[in-house]
């Protein structure tokens, strides 16, 4: 058992089959990863990325959740859906914490985060998204909606009070 | 007079002196700045701690929030209502600007009278 620190994963060639070769459903269950294209041109980390973001999609597994994956990267962010940074020192602090034996205690801790881990992997991430998607578009049409009305109350306020006056 | 010169102690600072001049064997109880293996110890399990709240709240959303949004959605029935809404407000303030003598017929005849309108001799 080891502490969810991030793990790093250095892409230096642009080939596909290797990248495929590092890829799996199980990447981001026990720690949050890193992949370093910043060694490469910028057409091929945009390959690069594609695939990995394309491996997450097709396989139907979130590159957020139980751990994130991020991507460092000269690219934009803008380019992905992926996170994106441009230097690992720019990845959340949180992660970054020194490795070390754990104790009977962090041990338990660790394996009840584990159990949990397990349950958020089995969410079908997908669906996931669809509803928060959904979600999302439905409050924001009811926070036009809401919008709209408040001023036409605002209107009618005003009119109410001119008329008040004569 | 300096009192070491002089070996006598002031009347004034007669039961102050070890406050004055300090202990000079006094050490800080707190001890250097130096984390203890134990100390370090502490950190993982912090970090353990703060990570086992993080995955319990997205398991939360996932497992318990989002299945229960989905099964009991407010926001059609809130949107056909706002639309309702809408729609009555609407209707009122054009009934209003309608009437004879309204604050928007006073407007839009002031309006037309200064552009259409012969000036008056």
């Amino acid at each position: 058992m080891s502490l969810p620190v991030y793990r790093h994963i250095h892409v230096r060639t642009d080939s596909i089959d290797e990248l495929v070769a590092l890829l799996s459903v199980e990447l981001n269950i026990k720690n949050p990863v890193a992949f370093h294209l910043e060694t490469l041109n910028s057409h091929q980390q945009k390959e690069m990325v594609g695939i990995i973001e394309n491996f997450f999609d097709t396989e139907n597994v979130s590159f957020k959740f139980p751990y994130p994956v991020y991507v460092i990267s000269t690219l934009e962010s803008s380019i992905s859906n992926m996170p994106i940074v441009s230097a690992q020192e720019k990845l959340p602090k949180f992660y970054s914490q020194k490795e070390g034996r754990m104790n009977v205690k962090e041990t338990h801790l660790a394996l009840k985060n584990k159990l949990m881990n397990q349950e958020i992997k089995n969410v079908d991430p997908k669906l996931t998204r669809d509803n928060l998607e959904f979600f999302a578009l439905e409050h924001r049409q009811i926070f036009e909606l809401q919008q709209e009305n408040s001023f036409y109350r605002t209107i009618l306020q005003k009119m109410a009070k001119v008329k008040k006056r004569g | 007079m300096d009192r070491k010169k002089t070996g006598k102690i002031p009347d004034d600072i007669k039961g102050f002196e070890e406050f004055i001049e300090g202990e000079p064997d006094a050490h800080s109880f707190m001890g250097k700045g130096h984390p203890s293996k134990k100390e370090v110890s502490f950190e993982h399990f912090t970090f353990l701690t703060n990570d086992s709240d993080r995955l319990m709240k997205v398991r939360q959303l996932l497992v318990t929030k989002i299945p229960f949004i989905k099964r009991y959605s407010q926001g059609q029935t809130l949107i056909e209502k706002l639309g309702e809404e809408k729609l009555n407000l609407g209707n009122e303030l054009f009934n209003q600007c309608e009437k004879q003598g309204s604050a928007y017929r006073k407007s839009l005849q002031e309006i037309f009278e200064i552009y259409f309108n012969p000036p008056k001799k």
